[in-house]
């Protein structure tokens, strides 16, 4: 435990101190800032013009509906991006650098350097999703009428699916010493089970059932209009415990190499 | 403390290793010597846990590197080649992390960096970034890193290489002063830093066991062999036992041809006394011409480079008394 701790905080640290983590943030910030202000923006557009319709205003729009779940999304494909930047040096810069060696001959094992990594990841992460609360905080003292179950289901969701992209980012890392070579593969790997979606409506429904259930964005829907169901949250788990047990298996068999 | 027994590494068809058996003992400095490539680095590797071997096993303070190796790797201090280091962090930070990772007292967390630090005389630079630090620098913070702790075993792969001469020389001074505290294998390429600093050396070369002894039994069997050149007209097989008449003569051989009846020899003979004379006289007493006659005798280093580097061309007399 305590080396796990050790390895998260130099890592946190490094993070930072590197400047990685505050231009992943900012960027994150200004882009995700963005979408919230032009989804705001359009909003209050729409509900103005439906106003001067007698017929239509009865009823009026549905920001949670309209805005929210719309906002997680935007968020997530911000996330696609950001995050193959923030994972792609945890495992390739201490190949490259031969620290590895040195931490492995330390009495540490391969999953408390995984876990370790992958924790200071994800606090990164945290740090970066965490201030836009604020912006539902500044719709809400602005008069903005909304639940505030599906945002706390969107932030559920939104979290499972960036611990989810960091343990496939952290596996990615493990496979090459060049950092952009793992950024690349992270991209690519989560953009196809972002997109792999689209396939499956031209698909028979047994093969379209399969596309689905491996693709990410499918999984992320639910949470983001306020459902959280069992499934899903055990497909997220179980696709960061596979690829972060991957990336053990791969750092334990790279010592038998012939 | 470490029993190295029939070990071998293979990367793919490259043989890293071979057949190494070697041991180094209790408080003990043992120099491990050979060229750039002869399987230094990948027999410290398995030493420390970092690569696993292809055969044979490595036994260290009684554990066996692949079943206990968290065990092994907490009373081990390694310093890799090229040092590697987070260059993003300070020393002081960076011993910190070291001294957690190597699962330390806590309560001694002050007096132990304290101690390294005065050690590795890294005083002045506890509070700078690693990598802003120069070469000289850096190779202290990973010897450091190594001794932090005080490991039973230490493994230092080129410990001095980049350094400058004054480095050298403190760094050699920090190592010989460790001696019977700790147990040290350490690795050059270098041949007077064996001889300044460890108690035995093995020389090896492409993997494979070339030598083993103190400096001195090294210096001083590898010294006997001095080597006379001659050119005779006159065949090997009636040359050869006119030469072994002279004593301390233990071995002749053709080394190569001028012309059709020209012969070069190459004498191997002891080094306690100067028998060219002897020689020169022998063969014109015998009535052979002797056209040139030339010593070739060889530094500590040039026996050193012709072993690692020639290895079938040294004599077998002398291998045979040079590997026990």
């Amino acid at each position: 435990m305590s080396n796990i701790l050790s390895i998260f905080s130099k890592d946190t640290k490094s993070y930072f101190f590197s400047m990685i983590a505050y231009a992943v943030i900012a960027t994150f910030l200004v882009l995700s800032g963005f979408f919230f202000s032009s989804a705001v923006s359009y909003f209050s557009f729409y509900s103005f013009q439906l106003s001067a319709q007698p017929y239509l205003s009865a009823q009026g729009l549905n920001l949670t509906e309209a805005v929210i779940g719309n906002l997680f999304f935007n968020f997530s494909v911000v996330l696609l991006l950001m995050i193959p930047i923030l994972t792609m040096r945890t495992l390739a810069e201490e190949q490259k650098q031969g620290t590895f060696e040195l931490l492995l001959t330390y009495p540490v094992n391969e999953f408390q350097v995984v876990l370790g990594k992958f924790l200071a990841a994800f606090f990164v992460f945290t740090v970066m999703i965490a201030p836009t609360f604020l912006y539902l905080l500044i719709l809400r003292k602005v008069g903005g009428d909304f639940e505030w179950g599906v945002v706390l289901s969107g932030f559920l969701g939104q979290v499972l699916l960036g611990v989810a992209f960091i343990s496939f980012g952290v596996f990615a890392s493990s496979l090459s010493e060049n950092q952009l070579i793992s950024a690349v593969l992270t991209f690519g790997f989560l953009l196809l089970l972002w997109i792999i979606a689209w396939l499956a409506e031209f698909l028979p429904p047994d093969a379209s059932r399969w596309i689905n259930g491996f693709s990410l964005t499918r999984h992320a829907e639910d949470f983001f209009k306020g459902i959280i169901e069992l499934k899903h949250l055990v497909f997220y788990l179980l696709f960061t415990i596979f690829f972060l047990f991957l990336t053990v298996w791969r750092l334990q068999t790279r010592k038998w190499v012939r | 403390m470490i029993r190295v027994q029939n070990l071998s590494k293979y990367f793919g068809k490259i043989k890293a290793v071979d057949h190494l058996d070697f041991e180094v003992r209790e408080g003990e400095i043992l120099g491990l010597l050979g060229p750039n490539g002869a399987g230094k680095t990948t027999t410290m590797r398995i030493l420390t846990g970092f690569l696993t071997p292809t055969q044979g096993t490595v036994e260290i303070n009684g554990m066996n590197i692949l079943k206990d190796s968290l065990k092994i790797r907490s009373i081990l201090g390694y310093l890799p080649e090229d040092v590697p280091l987070y260059r993003d962090m300070t020393v002081e930070s960076f011993l910190r992390f070291v001294f957690h990772l190597k699962g330390l007292k806590r309560r001694d967390k002050r007096k132990t960096i304290d101690e390294v630090t005065g050690l590795c005389q890294l005083g002045e630079v506890r509070k700078r970034l690693i990598g802003k630090l120069s070469k000289g620098y850096r190779q202290r913070v990973g010897l450091a890193q190594a001794l932090l702790g005080k490991p039973k075993v230490l493994i230092l792969d080129e410990p001095t290489s980049g350094l400058d001469p004054r480095q050298i020389n403190e760094i050699r001074d920090l190592i010989k002063s460790l001696k019977g505290k700790q147990t040290i294998l350490l690795s050059t390429h270098i041949l007077p830093e064996v001889s300044a600093v460890s108690d035995r050396v093995i020389i090896i070369n492409s993997g494979k066991l070339v030598a083993q002894g103190t400096p001195e039994e090294l210096a001083e069997r590898l010294r006997t062999a001095q080597e006379i050149l001659v050119t005779v007209r006159g065949d090997f097989k009636i040359v050869k036992p006119v030469l072994h008449r002279v004593p301390g003569i233990f071995n002749v051989e053709k080394v190569g041809s001028q012309n059709t009846d020209t012969e070069i020899y190459k004498i191997f003979c002891d080094k306690v006394r100067d028998i060219r004379g002897h020689v020169a006289r022998v063969l014109i007493d015998s009535g052979f011409e002797l056209l040139e006659l030339r010593s070739d005798n060889m530094s500590l280093e040039d026996i050193f480079l012709k072993l690692v580097t020639k290895e079938e061309e040294v004599p077998t007399a002398d291998t045979a008394a040079v590997a026990t």
